[in-house]
């Protein structure tokens, strides 16, 4: 594959990955994004805005209109930003079973002899 | 949390999202507004007031710098770079923040002592004037007690105004005014209500 592994930073994958259900709203973004985290990844306006303007000139999400009276924009995942999640979820997957033969992630946790 | 405090903090956050490039700005920062409403807003998550502001203030100086620099690129920043960043960006927040709050402060010390007449009020509520007249100002006045109306723990006391519309002033307290007396009284001009005969102001007080 000529594509990288991993290339999308931690953020963009988290928005991604938070928009693969439905459309969604700033503020719900940020929410499915600690959600899915455990609490890990907390995104303030400025984090997120500025990585959906990435996201949107890469051509992964797009902006639908909704109600022109509400100030909020929602967000969802183009085609293409289907493909780049589903191309981000593969290396992960492949990186734990690669992990779990080397008996990597037993170490992390403390019970590999 | 009240709506004056909540629409404070979206105030000071929309002057704050000036470290946004305008053409940043120009696309996001009303919706970035209504996010950081929906963040305090939200009452199920345990941020609360101060937890939204850290969260916000921690990240803005990275991701506004970040926007300036590099047009929304991302940029391999070292632990020091990163630390002055922050440390120049905090340190213009916080003043600026300061200046706004000092100035909203002398803004208010700056208000204005009115000494009018009844005849006067009544007169600029019946020409639609009161508010642009006297709205920000602290009034002083004395007048003839036409009728006294004592109620629970409220004093209501009418004054004459040779007017077929008169002026009224509601005392948050039981006050002794006897009718044909003259009475000295202090209202803040922001309280007065229009009335079909006059002016009611609320908050009265002897002066």
């Amino acid at each position: 594959m000529s594509k990288q592994y991993n290339q999308l930073p931690q953020v963009a994958f988290s928005i991604l990955l938070a928009l693969s259900l439905k459309e969604r709203h700033g503020y719900e973004i940020i929410k499915q994004v600690s959600e899915d985290s455990n609490d890990k990844i907390n995104l303030s306006p400025g984090a997120l805005y500025t990585s959906i303007k990435q996201l949107l000139e890469q051509g992964l999400i797009e902006e639908i209109n909704k109600n022109n009276e509400d100030r909020r924009r929602y967000y969802r995942l183009t085609n293409t930003g289907k493909e780049v999640l589903s191309e981000e979820l593969d290396y992960y997957r492949n990186t734990i079973v690669l992990a779990r033969q080397r008996q990597v992630l037993e170490i992390n946790y403390g019970v590999y002899r | 949390m009240g709506s004056t405090v909540k629409s404070k903090s979206v105030e000071i956050y929309s002057l704050l999202l000036h470290f946004y490039p305008q053409s940043f700005r120009r696309k996001y920062a009303l919706t970035m507004e209504q996010t950081f409403d929906d963040m305090l807003e939200d009452q199920s998550t345990k941020l609360g007031r101060w937890g939204v502001w850290a969260r916000t203030l921690r990240d803005m100086p990275l991701s506004a710098s970040r926007e300036h620099l590099t047009n929304g690129k991302e940029v391999q920043m070292n632990r020091y770079t990163k630390l002055i960043l922050i440390s120049v960006i905090a340190a213009v927040i916080i003043v600026g923040a300061g200046s706004y709050l000092l100035g909203s402060q002398r803004a208010r010390q700056s208000i204005g002592i009115e000494r009018v007449s009844v005849a006067q009020m009544a007169d600029a509520m019946q020409n639609d004037s009161f508010y642009s007249s006297y709205g920000g100002a602290g009034l002083l006045f004395s007048g003839k007690v036409a009728s006294v109306t004592k109620n629970s723990n409220v004093t209501l006391v009418a004054f004459s105004t040779n007017r077929p519309y008169g002026v009224t002033c509601q005392f948050p307290e039981n006050i002794s005014a006897k009718v044909g007396a003259t009475l000295s009284v202090a209202a803040p001009g922001g309280s007065a209500e229009r009335l079909t005969n006059g002016v009611l102001l609320h908050n009265c007080l002897l002066n």
